[in-house]
Order: C-alpha cells, then sequence, then structure tokens
C-alpha cells in the first residue's frame, strides 16, 4: 500500500510529491573551493533512513566514512570520530566546504530536493536551495544520471556516477489527502 | 627470502616500467582497475589508470598531480607530503626506504616472497604494505586500510632499467580543466 507522506504545513507543495527509495553508487568527485579541493572516489548507499559515504583514494583505501541516520551524522577520519546534527555542518567544520548531503539524494537521482521549491534556468539547470545544479545523462542510459555538478559561489563539486549498483525510479505519489 | 631481493630491487632499479591490475575488495564489493606506470628513481612516477576510469597521475619530483579526465579536474600537491605511502611512493622514494619503514619478512606463498613495509611515524593512510618478489622482481603489492579494505596490484610485463622518456615525468594541465592546490 502507498504510504502518505507528511506534507510540511509551511511549505506549500510545489511539485508532485515523491517517494524516496534506497540506491547504492559508486564514483568519483571533484571539489573546487576558490583554487583548493581534491579529487577523490566514493562508495554511497543510501536508505530512507541512513546513508553511508565512503571516501577513497584512487588506490581503493577508504580516507574517510561519513554515516547519517535520524540520531545525527558521524564522520569517521584520520582514526578519530566527529558527530554533528547535518552533513553541512560537519563538511564544513571538518573539510572547509559544506557537502549537501540532504539535497544530493535528490539531485544525483536527476530530481529536484521534494521538500524545497527551485526554479529552472533558460538552459533547463535546476536552482535550488542556493545551488546551480547541472545534471548530465548518457543517451545510453538516460535513467541514471552520469554526472551531476553543483555550483555555489566561490566553491563546484562535480559527480561522476560511474556504477549505480541500485537504482530504484523515483516515483510521485498520491497527493496526501487533507 | 623477501628482505635480500627487495635490497636486490631497489639497487638495481634506476626506472622500472610495467602494467598493473589493482583490485580492491572491500566488505561486499570488489573493484578492479587496470592501468601502467613508470617510475624513476629516486623520486619520478607515472601512474595511469585507463580502466574502468581515465586518471593520470604524475610525480616531478616536486609536485604531484592528478588528473582526472571525465571531472575535468587537476589537484596539485608538494610531492613530498601528498607520497604518503601510496605504492608511488615506496617504489619511487629516495632510497630512504629502510629509514621511513620498518621492513619485515612475512613469509612466501607459491613463487612470492612477501615484505612487509610498515612506516615508522604513524599514518593512517595504510595500516599495513606488504611487497611480494619473484627472482628479484617486485610482481605484488598489498595495502590495507583501517576500513578494511584491502587493495591487491598485480604487475606484468616488467622492464627494468629501460630508457624512460624524461617528458613521461612532466605534466601540464590541459586546457579547460581546473587545477586545485591544497
Amino acid at each position: 500500500c502507498a504510504s502518505f507522506q507528511e506534507v510540511p504545513s509551511t511549505a506549500a507543495p510545489l511539485q508532485p510529491q515523491v517517494q524516496d527509495q534506497p540506491f547504492d553508487v559508486a564514483g568519483r568527485l571533484a571539489v573546487n573551493l576558490d583554487g583548493k579541493g581534491h579529487v577523490a572516489g566514493f562508495d554511497w548507499q543510501h536508505t530512507v533512513d541512513d546513508d553511508q559515504l565512503a571516501i577513497k583514494t584512487p588506490v581503493g583505501n577508504t580516507v574517510a566514512s561519513l554515516h547519517r541516520d535520524s540520531h545525527g551524522v558521524t564522520l569517521l577520519a584520520d582514526g578519530q570520530q566527529q558527530f554533528a546534527s547535518d552533513v553541512e555542518t560537519l563538511t564544513e567544520r571538518q573539510l572547509g566546504w559544506p557537502l549537501p548531503l540532504a539535497n544530493l539524494v535528490w539531485w544525483v537521482r536527476g530530481h529536484p530536493a521534494p521538500q524545497f521549491p527551485y526554479t529552472t534556468t533558460p538552459e533547463g539547470h535546476l536552482q535550488q536551495q542556493g545551488w546551480l545544479i547541472r545534471i548530465h545523462r548518457d543517451a545510453a542510459n538516460l535513467a541514471q544520471p552520469r554526472r551531476v555538478e553543483l555550483e555555489r559561489e566561490g566553491l563546484t563539486i562535480r559527480l561522476v556516477l560511474s556504477d549505480w549498483r541500485q537504482f530504484v525510479p523515483l516515483l510521485p505519489v498520491a497527493p496526501a489527502l487533507p | 627470502a623477501a628482505l635480500p631481493q627487495f635490497k636486490a630491487f631497489i639497487a638495481g632499479t634506476k626506472t622500472l616500467a610495467a602494467d598493473f591490475t589493482q583490485t580492491v575488495s572491500g566488505k561486499q564489493r570488489q573493484e578492479t582497475a587496470h592501468g601502467t606506470m613508470q617510475i624513476q628513481r629516486p623520486g619520478k612516477l607515472r601512474w595511469t589508470y585507463a580502466q574502468p576510469f581515465e586518471q593520470l597521475i604524475v610525480g616531478d619530483g616536486k609536485t604531484l598531480w592528478l588528473y582526472d579526465k571525465e571531472l575535468a579536474q587537476v589537484t596539485r600537491r608538494d610531492q613530498a607530503g601528498a607520497l604518503g605511502n601510496s605504492p608511488a611512493a615506496l617504489l619511487a622514494g629516495s632510497n630512504a626506504i629502510e629509514r621511513d619503514y620498518q621492513l619485515r619478512e612475512v613469509g612466501k606463498t607459491g613463487k612470492v616472497e612477501w615484505l612487509a613495509a610498515s612506516p615508522k611515524k604513524t599514518d593512517n593512510t595504510f595500516e599495513s604494505i606488504k611487497m611480494g618478489f619473484t627472482a628479484n622482481q617486485l610482481v605484488e603489492m598489498e595495502l590495507a586500510d583501517s576500513f578494511g579494505n584491502v587493495t591487491r596490484i598485480q604487475f606484468k610485463n616488467l622492464q627494468r632499467n629501460a630508457k624512460v622518456n624524461p617528458a613521461q615525468f612532466r605534466f601540464t594541465p590541459p586546457a579547460g580543466v581546473d587545477v586545485v592546490g591544497e
């Protein structure tokens, strides 16, 4: 049976509510913050209430592991454990740049974050939460985005989503009846 | 035994070229990559990933460059700090390997004699690094991190002390890519 998603009373739903789905994807990411940054590999497993993200070097060893659940977010790196309420605060504090994971969860699937308003540029790119989001798909596989580029003044985050191991299409649910 | 083979390998290797297969085994999955590598001791290296993605790592002796083609980004790092104990550092590093690493024999499997190299100053990139030798030739490396992943690198078509074009160890960022520092 389709479970009805609680529509937050404040934000008028600008788009059909979408049922979240688990995914499992591997790829690489590049961060450029005013000319400083990194390139790394990643493995990312997402479920409705849990995210597990491993950041890896080209040689395949994990240098940082990030885990989000209902209690908050834990980052394990350099043998130490850091905790914060959300990923943006934690990554800003530990890495110097905010990873908007809660929104990225939708953007990497080519979908605006359902709980926030958004606009699109003339070229059809998404603007949401202060970010410009460019989503690139390979002709051979239109369902699963291949590259996602996020831009916010001074900060560019590029992701190549090279291996969608699990991808469930996002289908709108029936709107919540009052 | 592995130690004399390692010493003979390091002492007798000015340049080395090889193809490699890298297999990373994590908790649930395994990822394989292929590429080529060239080194010129001391300090020069070119580590190219061809499959499943294109990534180039060049150490020119001063700067370590990493270029990811699809991400269209180059990172540049001071080579001394950046090598950490990635395989390139051990192979291309200056002859101070004994100074920076504790070396001990860890036995033989099949024809491969294994040497463990543990960094003297703690570095959490790798928990353990092993090098495998057959007939004074490096054939395999095994690197374990602290998250339970093991990376195995197998070398093939090794050419030792062949002439290597010095341009291989220089890198100029292509037009149109972002170049980021530390």
